[in-house]
């Protein structure tokens, strides 16, 4: 699978989970993830994406609130980690490895207390 | 400041009076309104009741005015006499005498209020204008079919009557699409997965079972029918299923992409050493719930092929060898590719 994630992704907007992991995806994460608010796993790992990892369309107040399962490991993400990062409070794993993220983990991480990887 | 604290002393007290007036009244209001939801009541048990409760009401109004009466300071003990003017003007301009404190003690308020709602034996409450109920559905107007053709960026409404429009309905769903994810531009180009997927999607109107583009309850499902196409488009999609595309063939099998009216049958099914999932799910209304297009890899298990996830824990058993040996074969082939891609 190869190419960038159409903004049109964000029309699907009962989506529960995005799974595409050991592909050749390339782009950035369309901010209009933002709008399926009910997604609970967004699995991109081991792809070619760039541009930020945290958006604030889908990682800010009115993003994936409901989010479980965010793992973008082995990408070319830069960016670093927001401080509304800590209103994911569902989130269980977050996987960002093999990145370019930059900058100092937030404390609000700290109110990710389902979190287990 | 004397004087300033002797003048808010009068206020104070001309305040503290009005608002035990209108706790009462408040309460006599509150206990109306308690009764007025009683839908069950007639007007006569209401009277009825009302006119048992009034001698108690009154004696309780008056209990309240001689309690407040009794709390308020004496005007000949206030710290600034009797001869402050600004205590003087309260008193005068705002203090009721006793004359004026037994006419509002004689008000029945309940009767008041009982009055002032009460219409000619039916309960009429002075209530906010009800809303309209709500229509079934949005009326289009009929002149919204009528309109020209325009160079505007947004289609023209059609009405679904009308034979030729499915084609212009669609455009219009597709364009709301786009601006709501910010593609519109995208559009202009024939090239992009968004103008590949607008004509596969309006060739459906001349399908052997065309898309319906009218019906309410259909057109959430043509917007994600579009964007389920665009994304095919976009990430090379002719490799979901092996590079099978059976177009608008309607007797397409399940499990082909961009096949049939119905995009919930398009996701293929994959059974593997970790189980088995389908690229896409499908809640009871049809919306898509699951987008699994993971890449997988036909191994050797068992001594037969099938679909399996990439993944590091295969098993030892007695085709482990078989299955590491084809894993590094296909990472050999995959990067001889890559190679080639980049060169």
């Amino acid at each position: 699978m190869i190419g960038p994630i159409p903004p049109e992704i964000g029309v699907l907007q009962y989506m529960t989970s995005y799974i595409s992991f050991f592909n050749a995806q390339s782009g950035a994460i369309p901010t209009s993830l933002g709008l399926i608010t009910p997604l609970e796993t967004f699995d991109v790992e081991s792809n070619n994406m760039d541009g930020n990892l945290f958006q604030p369309e889908y990682a800010g107040a009115d993003g994936l609130t409901n989010i479980v399962n965010f793992r973008a490991s082995l990408n070319n993400f830069r960016g670093d980690v927001p401080a509304e990062i800590g209103l994911w409070t569902k989130l269980q794993n977050l996987w960002f490895a093999d990145n370019e993220i930059t900058g100092t983990i937030p404390a609000e991480i700290g109110n990710l207390v389902d979190m287990s990887k | 400041m004397g004087r300033r604290t002797s003048l808010g002393t009068a206020l104070l007290t001309v305040g503290a009076l009005l608002s035990s007036s209108t706790v009462a009244a408040t309460d006599q209001a509150s206990d109306s309104g308690l009764r007025r939801k009683r839908s069950t009541d007639t007007s006569t048990q209401y009277k009825s009741r009302l006119d048992n409760n009034r001698s108690l009401d009154r004696k309780n109004q008056q209990r309240r005015l001689t309690e407040e009466s009794e709390r308020l300071p004496s005007p000949a003990n206030n710290e600034g006499g009797t001869g402050d003017v600004g205590e003087d003007l309260a008193r005068k301009f705002f203090l009721p005498t006793n004359r004026q404190a037994q006419a509002l003690d004689d008000i029945d308020m309940q009767a008041l209020i009982l009055e002032m709602n009460f219409d000619g034996g039916s309960m009429s409450f002075q209530t906010p204008e009800p809303t309209p109920p709500p229509t079934v559905k949005p009326t289009i107007s009929p002149t919204f079919g009528t309109y020209p053709p325009s160079t505007s960026t947004m289609p023209t409404l059609t009405n679904c009557d009308n034979e030729g429009t499915c084609e212009n309905r669609l455009a219009e769903q597709i364009m709301g699409v786009s601006v709501r994810v910010g593609t519109v531009d995208t559009l202009s180009d024939p090239t992009s997965p968004q103008s590949q997927a607008s004509a596969w999607i309006l060739e459906e109107c001349n399908a052997d079972v065309p898309i319906d583009p009218c019906t309410s309850s259909q057109l959430i499902l043509n917007e994600q029918r579009y964007a389920l196409a665009v994304m095919y488009f976009s990430l090379t999609g002719d490799g979901w299923n092996a590079g099978s595309n059976a177009g608008l063939n309607k007797d397409a099998p399940a499990g082909t992409w961009m096949s049939g009216l119905n995009y919930c049958d398009w996701g293929t099914e994959i059974s593997g050493a970790n189980g088995s999932y389908n690229q896409l799910v499908c809640d009871e209304f049809g919306n898509v719930l699951n987008l699994n297009l993971r890449k997988y890899l036909y191994i050797y298990v068992g001594c037969e092929y099938e679909a399996a996830v990439m993944s590091l824990s295969l098993s030892l058993d007695e085709c482990s060898l078989i299955h590491i040996l084809l894993f590094f074969l296909h990472i050999s082939s995959q990067s001889t590719y890559l190679q080639s891609q980049t060169t």
